[in-house]
């Protein structure tokens, strides 16, 4: 049975994430701009500098939000089953027993090929986490650990 | 795929009720929702086009088919896009049968399969003869228990249906009489006819002058003090009465002779006065007991068990059947619940109480809503806004019996959680049933080194968290984890 101490996520899956925060912020970003804009009656150029003040902001703000994001994203694996640490403020740890996981799958986005990373998703038979994900695994690691999973999940199902 | 055994459709009068059913689900609330706000005319012609709708899905009926097959029922259905269904015998969890006046009048019944796949029913069986009915319970109940190498004969199956059903537990007329005021169901019902009243001018003056032909002119405008005093106690007591009446009516109809025993591994439970509903559930699939009481449940002496099974269908999905008992003295609750589950030793548990800090917290966040509330009153009636916060004392009595009455306990078996000071709850589950377990800790609960933990069982509510042990020192809630999820995946899960 293999196990592992806490691990952190591939240093490229944090490219991605913020990557696809580069493009939502552009979205983000025009919001507070139209807003100034109305209320002060910007002229264009004006305009044009809120949204990139805007942009900058909301930027670095998340920037920094996701190098601690990133820092707190942990999984490891004993005996027991998975074990995934996630969040800043919010702090949650979840834990899926071997013998409870029914199915696993490994997703992969088009960014994420491009690195070569996977999202392994869990499922379980409950409810409210009935699925628990973890992004950001090597391809080939994602795939052993699913291996690994329904190796060891020695309940068979049985009635 | 090769089916062996030959198709049954569905029983020949299965066209009406298809087309109740179909118009229960879309003409009614249609006309709901039209009545309550404008009544013009032209809406009424999406009512026509709803009501053609239902017309058109009684063709359902003639591509309905399904096959009792050796290890598993068939069900094939659809018109443009077909589905064929296949379920184990052995994965079926729950089988409910459900027959109204009008199945009743005409010997048929509707028939509901659950296995443990969400929120809707595996098959529902729309509807068949009564023979039928108990033909297919008896199949699944003799091919689900064991793993059936070829066909056993009809003598074998009366055998084992012969074994003495005992009954755990029944309601008498006096009982549900009781079920309906505590439950008080009506008031949601009767709500929002009320809410309906008042938005529809139209209606609102016919009623209004429907109620003037008993009780005359009022004339509103020339009343004292006294007379509004007067009237508005009458009206609240005439509503009370008013809703307490329909709230035990509701309760004859859903639980008049309501009777749960024990039938081999099966529990098997029956109610209902017009509509009668026949449920059947293994005791293994039973996911999570639940133990509920409000103040007047404790004022008759009582308490109310539900169980979860993994079918996790709701109400509006399906014949819904989550009752163990609806109402049930307190000290034979306990018996009962020995009875469905005799492994698990009931003596064993050793409530473990919350941190007798936590108060506080509970204190500050009640404190929160109130001031919250407070701060338009003080907008709108100046210093008379701040009446508000005499309530403080209360919050703070509140807070302390929050934390008196929730508690935990963890035993090899089990995990249970109470809580609640008007409305308690205490939640059972068997380790065996849990399926992951999480630990949350907001910003607030960092700050007062606290943590929750909450276990996940198949077919829960997933607004609702029953297991959710919050106010706990993080490193009780981290050594709570371990144990537990150490005993889980020791514990092998069986539906």
């Amino acid at each position: 049975m293999q196990t592992f101490e806490s691990k952190a996520l591939e240093q490229d899956y944090l490219k991605i994430v913020r990557f696809s925060w580069l493009l939502t912020t552009l979205l983000m970003a025009s919001g507070p701009t139209i807003l100034f804009s109305a209320i002060f009656e910007l002229k264009w150029y004006f305009s044009v500098i809120t949204y990139l003040a805007s942009y900058l902001l909301l930027y670095g703000l998340i920037h920094w939000y996701t190098i601690h994001w990133f820092k707190a994203y942990r999984y490891s694996l004993n005996e027991a089953g998975l074990k995934i640490h996630k969040g800043v403020f919010w702090q949650q740890q979840n834990m899926v027993p071997r013998n409870r996981v029914q199915h696993v799958d490994i997703t992969t986005g088009p960014l994420e090929r491009r690195y070569d990373l996977g999202k392994l998703v869990v499922h379980t038979a409950g409810t409210r986490n009935a699925t628990i994900t973890l992004p950001g695994l090597m391809h080939q690691h994602a795939a052993d650990l699913r291996q690994e999973l329904i190796n060891t999940n020695s309940s068979e199902d049985t009635v | 795929m090769d089916l062996k055994t030959a198709g049954y459709r569905l029983h020949n009068v299965s066209p009406l009720f298809l087309f109740i059913e179909a118009i229960k689900k879309s003409v009614l609330p249609l006309l709901i929702g039209i009545v309550g706000t404008s009544g013009d005319k032209q809406d009424f012609i999406i009512i026509a086009i709803a009501a053609f709708a239902s017309v058109v899905t009684i063709i359902q009926f003639w591509f309905y088919h399904y096959w009792l097959e050796d290890d598993r029922l068939v069900v094939k259905e659809g018109i443009l896009f077909k589905s064929l269904r296949q379920v184990p015998y052995e994965r079926i969890q729950n089988v409910n049968v459900e027959k109204n006046v009008l199945h009743r009048l005409l010997n048929v019944a509707t028939l509901q399969i659950e296995s443990a796949s969400g929120v809707k029913p595996e098959a529902v069986i729309r509807v068949i003869s009564n023979d039928q009915v108990s033909y297919i319970q008896r199949i699944i109940k003799q091919r689900g228990q064991v793993p059936v190498e070829g066909v056993e004969d009809e003598s074998a199956l009366e055998e084992e249906l012969d074994s003495d059903p005992s009954v755990l537990y029944q309601m008498n007329n006096q009982d549900v009489t009781t079920y309906g005021f505590i439950s008080h169901k009506a008031l949601v019902p009767i709500g929002i006819v009320g809410s309906i009243l008042s938005q529809n001018d139209f209606y609102r003056a016919k009623f209004i002058n429907f109620m003037q032909k008993f009780v005359g002119d009022l004339h509103v405008e020339r009343w004292e003090l006294a007379q509004w005093v007067i009237y508005s106690l009458g009206f609240s007591l005439l509503m009370l009465v008013t809703i307490w009446l329909s709230s035990i009516a509701l309760a004859f109809l859903k639980l008049y002779q309501f009777k749960l025993s024990h039938v081999d591994k099966n529990l098997n439970a029956e109610m209902g006065l017009l509509t009668k509903i026949t449920a059947n559930i293994p005791v293994k699939r039973i996911q999570l007991i639940k133990i509920k009481h409000s103040p007047l449940h404790r004022y008759f002496k009582r308490v109310s068990i539900k169980m979860e099974t993994a079918g996790g269908v709701t109400e509006q999905s399906g014949i819904l059947m989550n009752w163990i008992a609806p109402l049930i003295s307190r000290s034979k609750a306990q018996n009962l619940v020995s009875q469905i589950q005799p492994e698990v030793d009931w003596n064993d548990i050793n409530w473990q109480p919350l941190e007798a800090r936590a108060w506080k917290r509970v204190f500050k966040r009640v404190m929160f809503f109130l001031l919250l509330a407070t701060t338009p009153l003080i907008y709108f009636y100046h210093q008379w806004g701040l009446l508000l916060l005499l309530l403080t004392p209360l919050v703070y009595i509140y807070a302390k019996a929050y934390v008196n009455k929730a508690g935990y306990a963890i035993n090899a078996e089990i995990i249970a959680y109470r809580h609640g000071v008007m409305f308690h709850t205490l939640s059972v589950v068997k380790t065996a049933k849990i399926q992951n377990i999480s630990y949350m800790q907001t910003p607030f609960d960092r700050r007062n080194g606290m943590a929750r933990f909450t276990v996940d069982t198949a077919g829960s509510n997933p607004v609702v968290q029953d297991i959710n042990v919050h106010y706990l020192d993080t490193a009780k809630v981290k050594a709570l984890m371990g144990e537990l999820s150490e005993r889980v995946s020791r514990a092998k899960f069986v539906w």
